[in-house]
């Protein structure tokens, strides 16, 4: 690993490589995370990128997969030679970007720009708007109420009496969007669709899709935009006490002082990132913490042990979402030739920030696959990414994750998985780890 | 669910802090950082503004050099003060929201009882990087300045560890 990082010469920083396995060779000559047999399993795929290749060309996908926590670090703190504005943009319904924009002004409403997924200055006015909306002290405000969420919904399942239930769908997917919708202003009673949008937004940056599902999805959006533009219109003649209506009379503090008013639009695209942003990825998380219970063995067990522990249990959920976070990668774009840890970089090349290998990386986790709450720096992972583009509702997101596991462990038991392991079926993105659906038995405790 | 989404309000936030801040040096690991990137340095104009005010702060960074801050206002926190103004190692990821331990210093002893202990939602935080957590540490954002802190001395907590 690199000895020395001097200001202004952190392009010369270089680290060891480590020779690679024939295995692990041919996984790295052959392997792309455009696979979706390693986007569900695709531990080994970066280990041998993070060790003999750690920032490797994948042609298949034309991105350029960042793989070591310090190469992460790095990227992220320097939001204006690695641009999300130009990453997000790029990738966003690949290859097809303009026809997807062409379908949603014609049926969306218009073509909204994600305000948030911008670049300093501008990124840095949006974000500060946004910035205090859930702060950690504001979500433990919020605990009782989301507690009540998150125990009614479980509460329901339970109460079935058939000892099943499909514990993303059922659980995991209601439970976040019915915190979200809550938050915002929303109507409640609509999890369906919503869901529904939430996919369709999230499968924009998959960097999957063929053009008839991109159509599909599109007219998705569409919906989706329809339905907020209309939810935006009645709360700007008549506000009430809710995000909504907070973000469509919003207005920002430009660099000189003077105050402007966020535009139409940009209320849209942040409404619909607050929306999608606050379930889906909370869900997955959520998601993938029934999948350990259900299969790691002693993960029940220790779960039931922190429960009532409010320290063992925040380290738990932090943890949880070190080793399976459910953001597998995020896009950036270079804005000039730049060498990043020996690697030389062309300008305009998209990269993707791969946080499942970041928090992977033995040289800050060791035993990176061992599930250890006594990790004495487990806020360095990077789930949540990092530098000025850090997930904005990490607090919120903690505390779901936090809830939910609380009222597993209170209120169900003997979870099991109700399929073969083997027949999981993830989601087909670059972007997430996502499981669509997993059937699973439990008794009532 | 009662209670506005205070921070979405622009009403009563204070003008002149709402500006272009950024963080500038990114630690890489103990006392180490990558370099500035460039075209987003300080910015000038805020240098000027919301910190108008004469409370005194000494902030070691984590290269070890003291900055001295003899015109900070009251209400400015210790992570704005120090990524507006460029302290290595204080860096404010998540806005000032107690969620992400990226503004972590240490209070000097003197100061400690004036400071006072972190609550429990800030411990928590704090908790997840124990091995660079000591018996006076507090993160920048919820140590707010006024008249009695006038003075304060503190030191910008390194990384925690690779």
């Amino acid at each position: 690993m690199a000895t020395s990082t001097q200001l202004g010469a952190s392009e010369d920083r270089i680290s060891e490589r480590r020779e690679l396995t024939a295995e692990e060779q041919a996984l790295l000559d052959s392997g792309s995370l455009a696979d979706t047999a390693i986007q569900a399993q695709p531990n080994a795929f970066y280990r041998a990128m993070r060790h003999g290749d750690p920032i490797h060309y994948d042609e298949r996908l034309g991105s350029w997969l960042v793989t070591r926590h310090e190469d992460i670090a790095q990227i992220q703190s320097d939001p204006v030679t690695f641009s999300v504005k130009h990453g997000y943009s790029e990738q966003q319904a690949r290859g097809m970007r303009e026809e997807f924009q062409a379908y949603l002004q014609e049926h969306g409403g218009g073509y909204f720009p994600d305000a948030i997924m911008s670049d300093p200055p501008y990124h840095t006015r949006i974000r500060k708007l946004m910035e205090q909306a859930f702060t950690a002290h504001r979500v433990k405000e919020l605990e009782p109420r989301i507690t009540e969420v998150v125990r009614g919904v479980i509460a329901d399942v339970v109460a079935r009496g058939d000892g099943q239930c499909d514990a993303a769908k059922d659980i995991a997917i209601p439970l976040t969007i019915r915190v979200i919708v809550e938050q915002l202003g929303l109507d409640q009673g609509m999890e369906e669709q919503i869901s529904r949008w939430s996919v369709a937004v999230t499968a924009q940056i998959g960097a999957m899709q063929s053009r008839e599902t991109m159509l599909a999805n599109a007219a998705q959006i569409a919906e989706l935009q329809q339905y907020l533009i209309a939810k935006m219109k009645q709360r700007e003649a008549n506000p009430s006490e809710d995000m909504l209506s907070d973000l469509v009379h919003a207005e920002v503090t430009n660099e000189d002082g003077g105050k402007e008013k966020l535009t139409f639009a940009e209320a849209v695209s942040l409404v619909r990132a607050t929306l999608i942003a606050g379930n889906d990825t909370t869900a997955t998380a959520i998601g993938n913490l029934f999948y350990v219970l259900t299969t790691r063995p002693g993960m029940a067990e220790l779960l039931e042990s922190v429960a009532d522990d409010d320290r063992q249990l925040n380290r738990f959920v932090e943890e949880h979402l070190r080793a399976e976070p459910p953001v597998r990668a995020l896009s950036r774009m270079t804005t000039r030739e730049v060498t990043v840890n020996g690697t030389t970089i062309p300008a305009h090349a998209h990269m993707l920030l791969v946080y499942g290998s970041g928090n992977d990386d033995e040289t800050v986790f060791p035993e990176p696959r061992k599930f250890d709450l006594t990790r004495p720096n487990l806020g360095r992972h990077v789930a949540f990414g990092g530098g000025p583009h850090r997930c904005i509702g990490l607090a919120l997101a903690r505390m779901e994750v936090k809830v939910a596991a609380r009222e597993i462990a209170r209120q169900m038991k003997n979870l099991r998985l109700a399929i073969p392991e083997s027949t999981i079926r993830y989601t087909p993105t670059v972007a997430t780890r996502t499981i669509e659906s997993l059937p699973i038995t439990f008794e009532a405790r | 669910m009662t209670g506005r989404a205070e921070g979405l309000s622009c009403t009563g936030r204070r003008a002149g802090y709402v500006v272009a801040v950024f963080p500038l040096g990114q630690v890489a690991r103990h006392g180490e950082r990558f370099a500035r990137p460039p075209g987003c340095g300080i910015n000038q104009e805020n240098q000027s503004r919301g910190f108008m005010g004469n409370l005194h702060v000494t902030m070691t960074d984590i290269d070890g050099v003291k900055h001295e801050f003899p015109d900070v206002e009251e209400g400015v926190s210790l992570m704005e003060l120090g990524r507006s103004r460029g302290v290595a190692g204080i860096m404010g990821d998540c806005g000032g929201g107690c969620a992400c331990a990226t503004c972590h210093v240490y209070v000097a002893a003197d100061w400690w009882n004036e400071v006072g202990e972190p609550d429990d939602v800030e411990f928590a935080m704090l908790d997840m990087v124990a091995d660079v957590m000591k018996d006076t540490s507090r993160l920048g954002c919820q140590i707010k300045m006024n008249g009695n802190l006038d003075g304060l001395e503190v030191t910008v907590a390194p990384a925690s560890g690779y």
